[in-house]
């Protein structure tokens, strides 16, 4: 299981899911604009008024909690939480089709 | 009692060189640390595979050779990693002439050996609307990590001004804007000769002969394009930096560089100060970030070791400092 995967899981076996730990995060970045909780659909931009700095350290923050890398080319994919979490899924998830796991890195 | 283990240095050093660097070398065995040192005449050694090839894991590796090399192809990245995995910082040196030399020795030497616990991070940047908020958040990210930021950035003081501030002594020092090889594009464009040649001046007893004198600063960290880059001139602003004794060293990179990245970097140069990083290669190794074009592009100049804590004195003369902003 690479890094990024199990830090995944744990996230999610904590009972923390990953949506919670970024709007937490988002909350430590903008603390006065967001409100207390909102959907996972709302867009960053449009509906959270956040910006490119705000976004930029989301994105810095997630590849620290999860050992993620991403590329500048799949930001404009992460619209909102619900799409940053389903991104995160779908990189830390093993290939389809693999019959041995990854060797642990990092 | 836990005792700390002792540090490891590798320093790679032309035969000439050695000599003049013995004030850093000898303040680095009084900080306790163990150094060892390679010489060499014609060729360069691989400094990253050294360190990844030692059976005894070290804690930085500097190497010093001719100038005509640049710092792109020098080393391959600010890390290279030991055999226990760990990344551990390199970084290079141009041997320009033996004054220059000296001077980057008792620069470090002096950073080593003043008194410093406090933790501060003067705030550069260039006077546009993105990098003033760059330094805004940074400034509350280090306010809520408890360290003490003074924002010294273009529309608040002038390139004077600003490098006035800087002989303050302050610890560490960070950059955003647009870079060049020959320095910051902001402050209306600062280069290494803007700076005054008297960083550290003694009088035959050794002492400071002026309080007047310029303090160096532990490390500055240019978080833009192109400072370590040899493009079109003979010495970068990089490297020039420790050269001039203004710090005990310097982070700048080899290329252009993504606004990401080096939001990236500033996040996390953050996060390990706040973590307690206390010299320059231990705060670069807890904030690299994950993007391989972020490590790619940086290289480390100058003392892998230099200590980023300020005196109390030198924090309440940064204190004093005028801003317009």
């Amino acid at each position: 299981m690479t890094l990024a995967a199990a830090s995944v899981r744990e996230a999610d076996a904590a009972g923390d899911d990953l949506g919670t730990l970024i709007k937490r995060e988002l909350r430590s970045i903008q603390p006065d604009k967001l409100p207390a909780d909102w959907p996972g659909t709302a867009r960053f931009r449009e509906d959270l008024g956040l910006d490119s700095l705000d976004l930029v350290e989301m994105i810095a923050r997630l590849e620290q909690m999860t050992g993620l890398y991403v590329p500048d080319a799949d930001v404009p994919a992460l619209l909102s939480v619900a799409a940053t979490v389903n991104y995160v899924r779908s990189k830390a998830a093993p290939p389809a089709g693999a019959s041995v796991p990854p060797e642990i890195t990092g | 009692m836990v005792r700390r283990p002792r540090r490891r240095l590798l320093l790679c050093a032309s035969r000439p060189s050695v000599s003049t660097l013995a004030e850093l070398v000898q303040a680095w065995r009084d900080a306790g640390v163990e150094v060892e040192i390679d010489t060499f005449d014609a060729a360069m050694p691989d400094l990253a595979a050294l360190v990844a090839e030692a059976d005894s894991p070290f804690d930085a590796a500097l190497l010093v050779g001719p100038s005509r090399r640049a710092p792109a192809t020098v080393l391959p990245a600010p890390f290279a990693t030991g055999l226990d995995g760990r990344r551990v910082p390199i970084a290079w040196l141009p041997a320009r002439d033996p004054v220059s030399l000296r001077r980057f020795a008792a620069t470090a030497a002096r950073v080593h050996s003043r008194a410093g616990a406090r933790s501060a991070l003067a705030l550069l940047g260039q006077w546009l609307p993105r990098y003033l908020h760059v330094t805004q958040r940074l400034c509350r990210l280090a306010d809520d990590a408890g360290v003490r930021a003074l924002r010294w950035t273009g529309d608040g003081m002038t390139r004077e001004s600003m490098i006035s501030a800087l002989g303050c002594g302050v610890g560490l020092g960070l950059y955003v804007g647009h870079g060049r090889s020959m320095g910051w594009v902001g402050y209306h464009g600062v280069r290494a000769h803007h700076f005054p040649d008297d960083t550290v001046d003694r009088d035959d007893d050794g002492a400071r002969a002026s309080a007047s004198l310029r303090e160096p600063m532990g490390a500055i960290l240019s978080l833009c394009c192109r400072t370590a880059s040899r493009r079109r001139v003979a010495l970068s602003y990089a490297e020039a930096v420790p050269l001039m004794g203004v710090a005990a060293a310097s982070f700048g990179a080899v290329g252009d560089t993504l606004y990401s990245d080096n939001t990236r970097w500033a996040v996390g140069v953050c996060d390990a100060l706040a973590a307690g990083a206390s010299t320059v290669g231990e705060l670069l190794s807890r904030a690299a970030p994950a993007s391989p074009s972020a490590l790619a592009s940086y290289r480390l100049i100058g003392d892998p070791l230099a200590p980023l804590g300020c005196s109390e004195q030198a924090l309440r003369r940064a204190l004093r400092v005028k801003t317009y902003a």
